[in-house]
């Protein structure tokens, strides 16, 4: 059985693997009163594709604008292969920048936009057109040339400033939140788009996002970021499995949270539930966190062996392929339990129904309260 | 200048610059520098001659002190604060309703009423007095209207004060009531509210700072204008008035000073005052508000129109009987028409005049345009010299604070002192060139930074991230996506430079007397079809280029500039 444990720090990749591109190194950045950045340390790898998740507020953004040079930490270091990143002027940070509001020349046609950054690097005539044409048929932007961005859809322009900040082949890309203003089929179909052109560059490319699910589905790996500090840093999979702090466990996915304590070396007790195997490094008292996972609580109409909890049906929400059931236990606490279509079949499902409620140990993960 | 950086001095980390970022500091220094000299330096000559006899010598506080026991003086200011604020009281609730009936209802003829507002801005103040004088004068066709009180005096002054000022105060309280979100009113309607308290919870808290500002604008204007009150003020002493008598008539620099600097005391706390409100303004604006649209009404729409159409009827009526003063032999004997009054068979007035106002103005329009947008520019765009932005924005603001009949006095001063290596300027077409642009410097430098700031905060990033050196994106980006507001700078400072006498009162030689100071000469002669004449030069010239300005903007732009399009595909 394996053992449930305190999550460790499990960044993914082996160390070493893969060649460090850039280093932060407590970054901090402070307002006469407000810190928006709080000793901020982390590590990003050549031709990895990170996400800055969190509530907004929580620093993100200015984590993004102090690596691209458009705002001044106030203290900390960032390194690029091991030199000194801060002290070069924007221009001189071989950075690509997109964002939410696209930001495009709107007095210059599509073409005009994309070759506007090769143009400052003066480089040869016939180049430019190379590389212009390259990106209009990468994006598939031709037909659009000599539109302008107002007589284009958002999606059509949040590519053209893609290809615009493509054009100069930076070695870090920059995107500040490029989805968000996009309708969500639009969102979803420029997400995978994204994904896949950042894989065929190998592009270092690093993504302000507040959206969860298009940070799963994009990120290499999740800096998880919260009032300026940072809750977690680790693979989409391992923050969802193995989160660090009760606000990473609650900000992605959802969760049951139960507030216990270790009751004997091993032991954790929390709201009517009893966890063994609890990791020993706790002393007896210690205050806990228990999270279980909707999709790992399996539900029975009648008390079995393994029930631990009996729970009334207060709602229930259909979501295509799954079933959530918002449940009240007999302490009073809220529950939620999701099923699969097959698994709800026999059981009657009704609002007001007692349901017997069981989780497998290894479901349950102890988090520090 | 490192001690001028905020971020060294808050320990931040050093933030490196671009070459561009030093192009702009430098330039934001050498702005700094010549609107030192063309305002501080002035006005400080001007601080101290109030402080010195006319032999030079220092006499402290003595000059006002002789001020204030003089009844006479004191009386004009009295009589100054009086013409302003019930001009200000007339004219503000009549502006407020026309700019009310524009954006508020949904009357007929809009566009004609909209452009009937600039009227009076292509008359030279003194046409409007002379107008007055033919309608209400002691010849005058309406004399009857002013149950036998005189035109020359308050009232005249007053009337001409209130035409003048309409168009002003009809643009300020107009923009205030463009800032109306249409959700406010569908929730007020939904919420069942009567139109009275929809007017005072949703309509008057958004407007209220701009008709304020309108008034202290309005006051200003009238405290610190000449020109009316030389024509149709009678033997009123106004504050205006007595600098030029005290300077022009008795040669009495230090009490011109002293006048000077008492006229300058209202104008600079209204113009802080009006900092103060119009940052509140603005904090009521969102980003995010659906214009307002305005359904029909039968009744109010029909009261709105009558009252537009009554307003624009005497704009036009103002205007009619002006050029009528023109064309007409001899008034009111002979009412025959004749262009004999165009041909000026006078001692050193006529069509030179007119050029020399053309020259001066088409040079202050064009210099002031270009000095305004650049300067306006690198305001805008210091990422790391904020010290040195916000200093040129306060130098950029200050002229608003200053009469024009101030700043040509302290020009005067500061240009005739033979100590002063710009010397050579005195009596120069260059000098009204000057002194012009920076006394109108403020609103095109205001109309600026609003039009700069339409490119989002985001396109800047974007060009540096692009390596794009200021001047490319200047050129390439921020000029071509700010040509209406060039426009619209231009004809601003063109027809206030036409029409406005104030800072050029004394700074004019023969050589260089404009339209606007030769119309008071020929009228002091009592030749008024001739003053009349030349004053309807300005007026046709002023059309001219408002007419040019509005085919520019709207069928050469557009065509030129097809990415203002609505946004259908091409």
């Amino acid at each position: 059985m394996p053992q449930p444990q305190l999550a460790q720090d499990t960044d993914g990749a082996a160390p070493g693997a893969v060649q460090t591109y850039i280093q932060v190194d407590r970054l901090s950045k402070r307002y006469d009163k407000a810190t928006v950045l709080n000793e901020v340390c982390f590590d990003i790898r050549q031709g990895e594709f990170i996400c800055f998740l969190g509530p907004s507020g929580c620093g993100k953004t200015t984590l993004l604008m102090c690596l691209a040079g458009l705002e001044q930490a106030t203290s900390g270091m960032v390194y690029r292969h091991g030199a000194p990143f801060l002290t070069l002027p924007p221009s001189q940070r071989d950075i690509g920048i997109v964002f939410q509001s696209y930001a495009l020349f709107p007095n210059l046609t599509v073409e005009q936009n994309i070759r506007f950054g090769v143009e400052n690097l003066r480089k040869p005539k016939i180049e430019i057109q190379k590389i212009t044409a390259e990106l209009i048929d990468l994006l598939s932007l031709s037909g659009h040339e000599r539109k302008y961005p107002n007589q284009l859809s958002g999606g059509q322009q949040q590519r053209v400033a893609l290809a615009r900040a493509l054009a100069i082949s930076p070695s870090l890309l920059l995107l500040d939140e490029p989805l968000s203003a996009l309708d969500a089929q639009v969102r979803i179909r420029l997400r995978s788009e994204l994904r896949d052109l950042q894989a065929r560059l190998g592009i270092t490319t690093i993504m302000v996002t507040h959206d969860q699910e298009e940070a799963q589905s994009l990120a290499d790996r999740i800096v998880l970021m919260n009032q300026g500090r940072i809750e977690q840093i680790g693979t989409p999979w391992d923050i969802y499995n193995n989160p660090k702090t009760r606000f990473v466990a609650d900000f992605i996915g959802t969760a049951n949270l139960f507030d216990g304590r270790i009751t004997a070396p091993g032991i954790a007790e929390a709201e009517g539930l009893r966890m063994f195997g609890a990791s020993g490094m706790l002393a007896s008292g210690s205050p806990v966190t228990l999270l279980i996972r909707p999709e790992d609580i399996s539900v029975s109409a009648q008390k079995t062996q393994t029930s631990q909890l009996s729970a009334l049906i207060r709602k229930i929400e259909y979501l295509g392929a799954t079933l959530r059931l918002h449940m009240a236990s007999d302490t009073g606490k809220s529950l939620v339990a999701d099923l699969r279509k097959q698994q709800a079949g026999d059981i009657q499902l009704q609002t007001g129904a007692r349901l017997w409620l069981s989780i497998p140990p290894d479901a349950m993960k102890i988090l520090p309260s | 200048m490192t001690t001028a950086d905020p971020a060294m001095a808050e320990g931040r980390l050093a933030a490196p610059k671009e070459l561009s970022d030093k192009l702009v500091s430098l330039l934001l220094w050498i702005f700094i520098g010549g609107m030192t000299v063309a305002i501080l330096l002035p006005l400080g000559l001007l601080l101290i001659r109030s402080f010195r006899n006319p032999q030079g010598a220092f006499v402290g506080l003595r000059n006002y002190q002789k001020y204030f026991e003089s009844t006479a003086l004191f009386e004009a200011f009295f009589n100054s604060v009086f013409v302003s604020l019930v001009t200000a009281l007339i004219v503000i609730p009549i502006a407020f309703l026309y700019a009310y009936g524009l954006s508020r209802t949904s009357m007929r003829w809009k566009g004609i009423f909209r452009a009937m507002i600039f009227v009076p801005l292509l008359m030279p103040g003194l046409l409007k007095a002379i107008a007055l004088v033919y309608l209400f004068g002691n010849q005058g066709i309406l004399k009857g209207l002013l149950l036998g009180h005189s035109v020359y005096g308050p009232i005249g002054i007053i009337l001409a004060s209130v035409l003048w000022t309409f168009p002003h105060a009809v643009l300020v309280i107009g923009v205030a009531l463009m800032n109306a979100d249409r959700r406010l009113y569908q929730a007020a309607e939904i919420l069942n509210t009567s139109s009275l308290r929809t007017f005072l919870a949703v309509t008057w808290p958004a407007c209220r700072y701009g008709v304020i500002t309108a008034f202290l604008a309005v006051f200003v204007m009238v405290f610190t204008d000449f020109g009316i009150a030389k024509v149709i003020g009678g033997d009123m002493s106004l504050l205006a008035t007595d600098i030029y008598k005290e300077v022009v008539g008795q040669q009495n620099f230090e009490m011109g000073a002293v006048i000077s600097i008492i006229l300058l005391i209202p104008a600079v706390v209204v113009f802080v005052l009006e900092r103060l409100t119009a940052g509140r303004q603005s904090a009521q604006i969102t980003g995010k508000s659906l214009p307002f649209i305005p359904k029909p009404h039968a009744i109010n729409d029909g009261l709105f129109f009558s009252f537009c159409l009554i307003v624009a009827a005497i704009m036009v009526l103002i205007l009619g009987m002006a050029q009528f003063a023109a064309l007409i032999k001899f008034w009111p004997y002979n009412l025959n028409l004749t262009l004999s009054n165009y041909l000026f068979d006078l001692e050193g007035v006529g069509w030179e005049n007119f050029w020399n106002s053309l020259k001066m103005s088409l040079s202050a329009a064009t210099l002031g345009t270009i000095v305004v947008f650049i300067g306006a520019t690198m305001v805008e765009k210091a990422r790391f010299d904020v010290v040195a932005s916000k200093i040129l924005h306060m130098l950029a603001l200050l002229p608003m604070a200053i009469p024009g009949l101030v700043l040509g006095l302290s020009y005067l001063m500061f240009i005739n002192d033979p100590r002063n290596p710009l010397e050579f300027l005195y009596g120069s077409m260059s000098i009204l060139v000057i002194s012009t642009t920076v006394h109108l410097y403020t609103v095109p430098h205001l109309t600026a930074l609003t039009g700069l700031k339409g490119l989002s905060r985001e396109i800047d990033m974007v060009n540096l991230s692009l390596r794009t050196p200021i001047w490319r994106s200047f050129l390439r980006v921020i000029l071509p996506t700010n040509i209406p507001t060039i426009l619209d700078i231009w004809l601003y400072i063109f027809l206030r430079a036409m029409t406005t006498l104030s800072a050029a009162i004394f700074l004019y030689t023969s050589q260089t007397k404009l339209a606007a100071i030769a119309v008071i000469h020929v009228d002091e002669t009592g030749n008024t079809a001739a003053a009349a004449a030349l004053g309807m030069l300005v007026v046709y010239a002023c059309l001219f280029f408002r007419l040019m300005h509005y085919v520019i903007s709207h069928s050469i732009l557009r065509h030129f500039q097809a990415w203002r399009g609505t946004g259908k595909p091409a």
